[in-house]
């Protein structure tokens, strides 16, 4: 089982991991329907 | 607005007041007035972190700024996940173990009372006048766009919020801000619905996003490294992380929310919460923003959105050429119509539609060009500053929403405005009865007697910030300059609360110096140099953190405290 520290560790990559993709994802948009 | 929707706002008003006075049955002396007796779920307290953040101020001017300005201001939140993270390491544990009610109270216990004591000061100082903004923003904009009597718009805002919390103290905050928020997201779902719904025949949703595209309203990012710009990916990752260290790690008025968390555990999943959704919901406000862009330019709506000078003007000097601008604006409008209606059919693709979106780019400038002019006209003849971005959003829902969501999204506003008013009262309360009272005047009495301090001083906190908001709402510019005061020293305790946690050089003299200069410093920058205002919150706390460790160093070293 997966000890406090390392689902804390999980936890921070994954947020650090969603906000990559959010600011991936506006840049595409922008670009997208910048047309 | 109809009977209905009176009755909507009526219910909601009702519902909330009865609901948190419901709460007070929950609470039992200081602690439980306080902190809910440190019972509360992570999702309540995490709702309740949100709905404090989101302001009516927020719903109003950030759907008028994705209206102006397109998605840019997305970029002010990209700090805000990466805060969360460090304060669920720090602030959460530390403030939750040291078992306070307050984040300065915490300061005596590392430092020294003189450095809790300004901390607070300065807390009750900007939070309080913040309070009284936050009623009055949203009660001129709609008392302008309701025809609604300022002062009681500030009172049906203000007053309910006040008997709740008094009443119920923070647990009916919680719980309130719990259900506030669930009206706000659907409010803010309704508007989507409606706008998409509300365009035109064979205009999709992504042929919508194509034509505010052609105009920049998509572009989301600015790569640009300028200090000077307010809104860059860099002042939002680095400027925007230290605002929300500060104002999620040091403001009292969050600080609260997760003290009332089961566990440290349960404190931190509240705050990753915010983590996740923070940015996503703010990005669906600003789309709500730019989907009434494209909606205006289907549908006729005022050359200028806030009317409430334009009475003057018409009536005025100026009044003939006030009118041929109106024609002006009837001629460009159409021009922009048809150009939106070519680019949406041709899809917005480059090739077929590079001509129709050069022609819509010249239109929609066409247009932008004589509101500009009208909007000079209008501060020329009336010799006043005149704001327009905060009145698009409730004219669109007050003109074109139909009966019953009209309604629900004013009552949506009202949930924005008490869950941050609420949250306010409810710390400025607890700032004023821990740090001031218990510190200062009676440091020894029954808790029945704390119990019925904290809650005179709720409700007089919730009557100055009332009387003071119909002020601030008369003075119009007064409200800037509060909105402002705060970045002033936010950056500077977080500065203090940096050499609090994370080092054990400093002691009390070198945080309470160190806050003194970076207050110094953040207000040179503010006047003579330009800026932009995230920037300033990693100045202030850079500089408090320096000049503490330097005079730490300087008189003596750590104190005992740290030692210990």
């Amino acid at each position: 089982m997966a000890s406090g520290d390392d689902r804390l560790s999980r936890v921070f990559l994954g947020i650090v991991g969603i906000e990559i993709v959010v600011i991936a994802g506006l840049y595409w948009v922008g670009r997208h329907f910048a047309g | 607005m109809s009977l209905i929707d009176w009755a909507v706002v009526a219910t909601y008003l009702a519902w909330v007041v009865i609901d948190g006075v419901r709460m007070s049955r929950r609470t039992t002396g200081m602690d439980g007035y306080l902190l809910a007796s440190r019972s509360l779920p992570w999702w309540a307290v995490g709702l309740s972190v949100m709905a404090t953040q989101l302001s009516a101020i927020t719903m109003v001017s950030t759907t008028g700024q994705g209206y102006a300005d397109g998605m840019r201001f997305v970029q002010f939140y990209f700090g805000l996940p990466i805060a969360m993270i460090i304060l669920s390491v720090t602030a959460v544990p530390f403030f939750w173990r040291a078992k306070v009610y307050t984040a300065y109270e915490y300061l005596e216990q590392r430092f020294d009372a003189k450095t809790r004591t300004l901390t607070a000061f300065l807390f009750l100082l900007s939070r309080g006048l913040s309070c009284s903004v936050i009623i009055a923003a949203p009660s001129v904009i709609l008392s302008i766009v309701l025809g609604w009597n300022l002062t009681l718009t500030v009172l049906a805002i203000g007053l309910p919020t006040v008997i709740y919390t008094m009443i119920g103290g923070v647990q009916a905050v919680t719980w309130t801000d719990v259900k506030q928020m669930v009206v706000i997201v659907i409010g803010i779902l309704a508007a989507v619905v409606v706008l998409v719904a509300g365009l035109p025949e064979g205009v999709g949703l992504g042929s919508a996003l194509h034509v505010a595209g052609a105009v920049g309203k998509m572009q989301a990012l600015d790569f640009r490294f300028d200090l000077t710009q307010k809104y860059t990916l860099w002042s939002g990752l680095i400027g925007g992380l230290f605002l929300s260290l500060s104002y999620f790690g040091c403001d009292q008025s969050q600080v609260q929310r997760y003290l009332t968390a089961k566990s440290v555990p349960e404190g931190r999943r509240s705050l990753f919460m915010s983590a996740y959704f923070k940015i996503p919901l703010q990005a669906l406000i600003l789309l709500t923003g730019v989907l009434m862009f494209v909606f205006f330019l289907f549908h006729r709506g005022p050359m200028l959105f806030n009317r409430a000078p334009l009475e003057q003007v018409r009536t005025g000097a100026r009044a003939a050429e006030y009118q041929a601008l109106e024609q002006e604006y009837d001629r460009a409008f159409a021009d922009r119509r048809q150009a939106a209606q070519a680019l949406a059919t041709s899809g917005g693709q480059p090739g077929d539609g590079s001509t129709a979106r050069d022609a819509f780019v010249a239109a929609d400038a066409e247009v932008r060009a004589v509101r500009q002019r009208a909007t000079t006209l209008v501060k020329d003849a009336t010799q006043a500053d005149y704001d327009d971005v905060n009145y698009v959003f409730p004219t669109f829902v007050t003109e074109y929403l139909p009966v019953g969501l009209v309604g629900l999204i004013i009552a949506a506003i009202f949930a924005a405005a008490m869950s941050s008013i609420a949250a306010e009262l409810n710390s400025l309360a607890t700032a004023t009865v821990i740090d001031v009272y218990k510190r200062h005047v009676r440091p020894t009495a029954e808790d029945s007697h704390y119990l019925l301090v904290s809650k005179i001083s709720t409700a007089a906190w919730g009557l100055f910030a009332c009387v003071a908001a119909v002020y601030a709402a008369q003075l119009g510019s007064l409200i800037e300059v509060v909105n402002t005061f705060g970045s002033y020293f936010y950056g500077s305790i977080l500065g203090v609360f940096i050499l609090a946690i994370g080092t054990r050089r400093a002691n009390g003299h070198g945080a309470f110096v160190g806050l003194i200069g970076g207050m110094l410093v953040v207000a040179a920058c503010v006047n003579f140099t330009h800026v932009a205002f995230l920037w300033l919150n990693v100045v202030g706390a850079v500089v408090v953190t320096v000049i503490g460790l330097l005079v730490s160093a300087a008189t003596g070293g750590p104190s005992a405290r740290a030692r210990a």
